[in-house]
C-alpha cells in the first residue's frame, strides 16, 4: 500500500517539476509566474516530506534518527518556501529583507548534513550515540554561527545587498559541498541497496547545489526572478530526493565489514566538534585584528562570537560532565567486576584439591583393581587349601569377602570417574 | 625529627641570630645603606634556604610528595628571583627600586605553584590516571589567574601607562590571591590529620603571617613610612623564616596516611574522585566566564577606548587558549573512557569464563568428594585384609605354599592400602606442611596414580637415582603438581601412536631439577601456560587453572617451574626445587 502511495507522490513531484518548466515558457505575467515559482516547489517539498515521514515512522535506531533529521531539514525548506509565498504573493512586498527566508534555506542543510554524518547504514552508528549527540549539536550550532558571522550582519546591521548576496552564496555553497562530500564518501564505502540509496541522494544533492549556485549567481548579476529557468533545478532536485526516499524506504543498518573501534570514531567526532569550537575565537581574533569592514559589523560579530562561545561552552561543559560520569561509572563497574572475579577465583581455588582427586579417580581405580584381583585369586586358593587349619581357611574367606567389598567400591569409583560420554569412555573397555 | 635535615642546627642558630639582629635593627637603627643591605640579604637568605630545602625534599621524595615539594620550591625560586631583582638595584647599584612590572609579575605568580602544590594532595596515596586530568584542570585555573592579571592589572601598563591605578590594582589582586591561598590552605589543614596535618598547619600559619605582612608593608608604603629593614619588615622576615622551617619539618615525610590500611583503601578512590571533580567544575566556570566578560565589555560601552581593545583581545586569546586546553582534556577523557570500557568488557568476558569454569571445577570437586568416600570404604577393607593375612601367617605349622600365598596377599594389600591412604591424605584439606620429601618415590607414586599404565601407546622412561634426592615441602601438594604435569603430557600424546614420557632428575647447585619431557604436539604458547584460565583443551575438559595452581605451589616452595617446546617436538616442563641435605631425615611418602 505504501509503495503505491509513494509512487503517486513521485509522479506528482515529477509533474510539478514539469509544470514549473513549462510555466517558464507559457506564463508571461510576472505575478502568475512568481505564483507558480513559489507554490509549485512548496508542493514538491510537501511530497518529499510525506515520504520521509513515512520512512521515519517505519525505521528504528540510527536510521530513524536519520529520517527525523532529514524531515526537520525539509520542514525548514518548506518554511523558507512559505516565507517567500507570504511575502511575494500575500503581502506583495518587494523591499523586504530576504534574510529570514535565506537563513531558513541555509538551515535546511544543517540537519541534512548531521543526518548524513550519522552514517545510518552502519550498525555501529546507533551505539554510543548518547555522547555523540552533543557533538552533533555542537557542529550544527557551529554552522549556524558561521552564517551569523559572515552573512547576517550585512542584512541586520547594515543593509548591503551585494555583500549579503555574495556571503550568502558562498556559505550556502559551502554547506552544499559539505553534504555532497560526506554523501560521496558514504556512497564510496557502502554496498548494494545502501549504495544505490546514497547514490540517488547524492545525485539529488548535486542538482540541488548546482541549482542553488546558479540561482545565487543570477541573483548577484541581477538577472534572477522567481519562476525563471534557474528554478528548474529546484523541482528536479526535489523529485530526485523523493526517489531517494522511495529507494531508502525499507533499509536497515548493515553489520560493519571492518570492525572499527567504536571509541575511536567517537573520539574523532568529538575532536572535530571541539576544533569547530576553537575555530570561533580564532575567527574572532582574526576579524578583530585584520578584519576590514564597518565598525558596527565588527562589533556585531564579536558579540555574536561571545554569545556563541557561552552557549557552545556550556554544551562542552555538559559533555565533559557526561564523559567524566561515564568514566567513573565504568571504572566502578570494572572494580566491582574485579571483585566478583576475585570471589569466583577463590571459590575455584578452594575446590581445586577435590577436583584434582576427582580427576585422578579413574587412574587410581585401575591401579587398585589389579592387586585386588591378585588377592582374590590367592585367597581363593588359600580357602581351598586343605593343609591349612580351619580358622586359617575362615580368615581366607574373610579376605575374599573384603576383596569383593573393595572391588564393589572400586567399580563405583570407576563409574564416578566416567560419568558422561566423552573422552573417558575409551578407558572403560579395559 | 629523629633523622632531621643535615645542618639543621646550624641553620637554626643562624636564623635566630638574623631575626635577633633584625628586631634590634628595626627598633634602634636608622635607615641607611647598611640596613638596606642587611634587610635584603636576610630576606634573600630565608627565601633561598626555603627553596633549597624544598628542592632537596623533592629530590629525596617520590610520587606526589616529590611533585609537592618541587612545586613549592619552584614558587620560592620565583620569589627569590624577584627579590634578587630588587636587591640588584638596592644593594649593587645603590639606587631606589625602579618600577619593574617583571618583578611584580613574578611576585604575583609565585602563588600559583604554591596553591598547585596543595592541590597535588601529597598526603594521599592514589593511582596516577586521574592525576593527569587534575593537572590539566589546574593548568586551566593557572591560565585563568594569569588572564585576570593581564586583564585587570597589566592593561594599565601595556595599554595605557597609569602607575597609580596599576599599583592599586596590583595590590588588590595580590591580596586576593593571598586570601584564596589562605582559604585553600586552611581547608586542607583542617581536613588533614597526622603529620601532614601539622605540616599544613605550619604552612597555613606562615602564609597567614605573610599575608598580614604584605598588607602591613603596603599600608606603610602608602603612608611613606616604609624603608627596607624597618619595623614593617619584621613580620615578613618571620613569615619567611617560618616558610623555610616548613621545608625542614617536611624532610622525609612519606605519603602513607596514619589511618589503618583498610580504611585508607576505602577512602582512596572517593578522595581521588574529589581531586578530579572539584577543580574541574571551577575550571569550567572559569572558561565560561571569559565570553561573559567579553560580552560585558562589548555591551557596556559603544565606543571602545584603548583599555577596552586591550581587554577584548586578552579575553579572546584567553578564550582560545582555554578552549585548546579543554580540547586536550576532552581527548584525555575520551582515551581514558575507551580504555575503561575496554577493561570493563574484558573483565566481564573473564567473569563469564570464570563462572563457567567454576561450574566445571565444582562438578569435579563433588566427584572428588564421592571418590574420597569410596576411598574410605577401600581403606577399611584393605585394613581388614591385612589383619586377616597377619592372623593366617601367625598360625603355627602352616605349610610353605600357604605362607607364600599369604605373603603375596599381604604384599598386594599393603600396596593398595598405601595408595588409598595417599589418596585420602591428598583429599584432606591440610595446611602446607614442610618436611623433607624424597622425590623419587613421590614421582613413582604419581606415575602409579596417573592413568599412564592404561595408555598402551605411551611408554615412560623414568630412572630413579640411587641416592635419593629430597626437597623440603608438602608431599601432597608436590604430588598434585606432578600428577598434573604428567596428566598434561599424557593428554598431549594421546593421539600419537607411540609416545615417550621421560622424567629425569638431577641435583645442581643445591637444587633439584626434575624434567618431564614428552613427545606430544608441544605447547601452543609457552609464555602463557601458567596464566590462570589459559587452556587449549576443549570446553569442559580442563579448567585452565591446573598449571597456574602448580605454579603457585612451586613458588610457595621457593622453587621455579618452567616450560619450553623441545627442538625435536613435544613439550618439556622443568620443576626446580631447593634440595635438602642428604643426611637429613627423609620422610617416607
Amino acid at each position: 500500500m505504501f509503495e503505491d502511495k509513494s509512487a503517486i507522490y513521485l509522479r506528482v513531484a515529477i509533474a510539478l517539476a514539469l509544470l514549473q518548466i513549462s510555466a517558464t515558457f507559457l506564463i508571461h505575467d510576472r505575478y502568475r509566474l512568481t505564483l507558480s515559482g513559489d507554490i509549485l516547489p512548496a508542493l514538491s517539498v510537501v511530497m518529499v516530506l510525506l515520504v520521509f515521514q513515512a520512512n521515519y515512522r517505519r525505521a528504528t535506531g540510527a536510521v530513524r534518527l536519520f529520517w527525523l533529521l532529514n524531515s526537520i531539514g525539509f520542514c525548514l525548506l518548506l518554511l523558507s518556501q512559505l516565507f517567500w509565498v507570504c511575502f511575494d504573493l500575500v503581502l506583495r512586498k518587494n523591499d523586504v529583507s530576504p534574510l529570514f527566508g535565506d537563513a531558513l534555506f541555509f538551515l535546511t542543510l544543517i540537519p541534512v548534513l548531521a543526518a548524513v554524518a550519522l552514517r545510518p547504514h552502519s550498525e555501529s552508528a546507533a551505539r554510543g550515540l548518547r555522547l555523540r549527540r552533543v557533538d552533533f549539536l555542537l557542529l550544527m550550532l557551529w554552522w549556524i554561527c558561521l552564517y551569523a558571522y559572515f552573512v547576517v550582519p550585512w542584512s541586520m546591521v547594515l543593509n548591503n545587498d551585494t555583500k549579503y548576496n555574495l556571503a550568502n552564496a558562498v556559505l550556502v555553497l559551502a554547506g552544499h559541498l559539505a553534504v555532497i562530500s560526506t554523501l560521496a564518501a558514504l556512497w564510496w564505502q557502502s554496498k548494494s541497496e545502501w549504495r544505490r540509496f546514497y547514490g540517488i541522494f547524492l545525485l539529488g544533492s548535486c542538482i540541488f547545489a548546482v541549482g542553488g549556485l546558479l540561482q545565487n549567481v543570477a541573483l548577484i548579476r541581477g538577472v534572477y526572478y522567481t519562476g525563471s529557468s534557474y528554478d528548474w533545478f529546484y523541482g528536479i532536485a526535489l523529485s530526485t530526493f523523493l526517489a531517494a526516499g522511495r529507494s531508502g524506504a525499507s533499509l536497515t543498518p548493515l553489520r560493519d565489514d571492518v570492525e572499527t573501534k567504536q571509541g575511536l570514531r567517537r573520539l574523532w567526532t568529538a575532536r572535530i566538534a571541539m576544533l569547530a569550537l576553537i575555530s570561533l575565537p580564532v575567527l574572532a581574533i582574526w576579524g578583530y585584528l585584520y578584519g576590514q569592514g564597518p565598525e558596527p559589523v565588527l562589533i556585531f560579530r564579536l558579540r555574536m562570537i561571545f554569545g556563541a562561545m557561552l552557549l557552545l561552552g556550556s554544551l562542552v561543559f555538559v559533555k565533559l560532565y557526561l564523559l567524566e560520569r561515564e568514566l567513573v561509572r565504568s571504572v566502578s563497574l570494572t572494580e566491582s567486576s574485579l571483585e566478583s572475579l576475585r570471589a569466583v577465583q577463590t571459590k575455584i581455588f578452594r575446590s581445586q584439591r577435590m577436583a584434582a582427586l576427582g580427576r585422578l579417580a579413574a587412574g587410581a581405580a585401575h591401579e587398585i583393581s589389579n592387586p585386588l584381583t591378585a588377592i582374590l585369586g590367592y585367597s581363593e586358593l588359600l580357602s581351598d587349601n586343605s593343609k591349612l587349619p580351619a580358622d586359617g581357611r575362615q580368615f581366607a574367606q574373610g579376605i575374599q569377602q573384603q576383596v569383593r567389598r573393595a572391588q564393589a567400591a572400586v567399580n563405583s569409583m570407576r563409574d564416578l570417574a566416567t560419568p558422561s560420554p566423552g573422552k573417558n569412555l575409551q578407558f572403560r573397555k579395559d | 625529627m629523629s633523622n632531621g635535615f643535615p645542618g639543621l642546627q646550624l641553620w637554626f642558630a643562624l636564623s635566630l641570630v638574623l631575626v635577633g639582629v633584625a628586631v634590634f635593627a628595626a627598633f634602634k637603627a636608622r635607615p641607611s645603606y647598611a640596613l638596606t643591605v642587611f634587610g635584603d640579604l636576610t630576606q634573600l637568605f630565608f627565601v633561598a634556604s626555603a627553596a633549597g630545602v624544598m628542592f632537596a625534599n623533592g629530590l629525596s621524595g617520590r610520587g606526589r610528595v616529590r611533585v609537592f615539594w618541587l612545586l613549592l620550591s619552584l614558587g620560592f625560586a620565583i620569589w627569590l628571583s624577584s627579590l634578587l631583582m630588587w636587591a640588584y638595584f638596592e644593594v649593587w647599584l645603590r639606587r631606589p627600586i625602579p618600577d619593574l612590572p617583571a618583578g611584580d609579575v613574578l611576585l604575583y605568580l609565585k602563588i600559583v605553584p604554591m596553591i598547585s602544590a596543595i592541590a597535588v594532595a601529597p598526603h594521599l596515596e592514589g593511582n596516577s590516571r586521574p592525576r593527569m586530568l587534575g593537572y590539566l584542570d589546574l593548568f586551566l585555573l593557572v591560565s585563568y589567574w594569569l588572564y585576570i592579571y593581564v586583564f585587570w592589572v597589566l592593561c594599565y601598563r601595556l595599554a595605557v601607562n597609569d602607575q597609580g591605578v596599576y599599583n592599586f590594582h596590583f595590590n588588590v589582586i595580590d591580596a586576593l590571591g593571598n586570601q584564596i591561598f589562605l582559604v585553600v590552605l586552611g581547608l586542607t589543614a583542617v581536613r588533614t590529620r597526622g603529620r601532614w596535618g601539622i605540616l599544613y598547619m605550619h604552612y597555613f600559619g606562615a602564609a597567614a603571617l605573610y599575608t598580614l605582612a604584605s598588607v602591613l608593608s603596603n599600608v606603610a608604603i602608602d603612608l611613606n613610612k616604609y624603608y627596607t629593614g624597618s619595623l614593617y619588615d619584621l613580620p615578613l622576615i618571620a613569615a619567611l623564616a617560618w616558610f623555610a622551617f616548613l621545608g625542614f619539618a617536611g624532610w622525609k615525610l612519606s605519603p602513607v596516611a596514619p589511618t589503618p590500611p583498610l580504611s585508607s583503601a576505602e577512602t582512596g578512590p572517593s578522595s581521588s574522585r574529589k581531586i578530579i571533580f572539584w577543580p574541574a567544575r571551577l575550571a569550567m566556570c572559569a572558561c565560561l566566564s571569559t565570553p561573559v566578560i567579553g560580552a560585558y565589555l562589548l555591551f557596556s560601552k559603544d565606543n571602545l577606548d584603548k583599555i577596552h581593545h586591550f581587554r577584548i583581545l586578552a579575553t579572546l586569546f584567553a578564550m582560545l587558549f582555554m578552549m585548546f586546553l579543554l580540547f586536550l582534556k576532552q581527548d584525555l577523557l575520551h582515551v581514558d573512557l575507551m580504555r575503561a570500557l575496554d577493561e570493563v568488557s574484558r573483565a566481564y568476558a573473564n567473569l563469564g569464563r570464570f563462572k563457567g569454569r567454576l561450574l566445571q571445577s565444582e562438578k569435579l570437586a563433588s566427584l572428588g568428594k564421592l571418590v574420597a568416600d569410596v576411598a574410605h570404604e577401600l581403606e577399611k577393607a584393605t585394613a581388614v585384609i591385612l589383619d586377616y593375612s597377619a592372623r593366617i601367617m601367625s598360625i603355627p605349622d602352616a605349610d610353605e605354599g600357604a605362607l607364600n600365598m599369604v605373603g603375596k596377599i599381604d604384599q598386594n594389600a599393603s600396596r593398595t592400602h598405601l595408595l588409598v591412604q595417599k589418596m585420602l591424605s591428598f583429599a584432606r584439606e591440610t595446611p602446607l606442611e614442610s618436611a623433607p620429601v624424597a622425590i623419587g618415590p613421590l614421582l613413582d607414586s604419581s606415575l602409579k596414580l596417573s592413568r599412564v599404565s592404561r595408555c598402551a601407546n605411551i611408554s615412560v622412561d623414568f630412572r630413579e637415582q640411587g641416592d635419593s634426592l629430597a626437597v623440603t615441602g608438602d608431599a601432597n601438594q608436590l604430588l598434585q603438581v606432578f600428577l598434573h604435569i604428567i596428566a598434561n603430557a599424557l593428554d598431549a600424546m594421546e593421539d600419537s601412536t607411540s609416545g615417550v614420557l621421560s622424567i629425569t632428575m638431577r641435583l645442581e647447585d643445591e637444587k633439584v631439577e626434575i624434567e618431564f619431557a614428552d613427545t606430544g604436539m608441544g605447547l601452543k604458547d609457552p609464555d602463557r601456560v601458567f596464566d590462570p584460565f589459559y587452556t587449549t583443551k576443549s570446553v569442559g575438559q580442563g579448567t585452565g587453572l591446573g598449571l597456574s595452581t602448580c605454579y603457585g605451589i612451586i613458588h610457595q616452595h621457593g622453587g621455579e617451574i618452567l616450560c619450553r617446546n623441545r627442538p625435536g617436538g613435544g613439550a618439556a616442563f622443568r620443576v626446580i626445587l631447593p634440595a635438602v641435605n642428604k643426611n637429613a631425615e627423609i620422610a617416607t611418602t
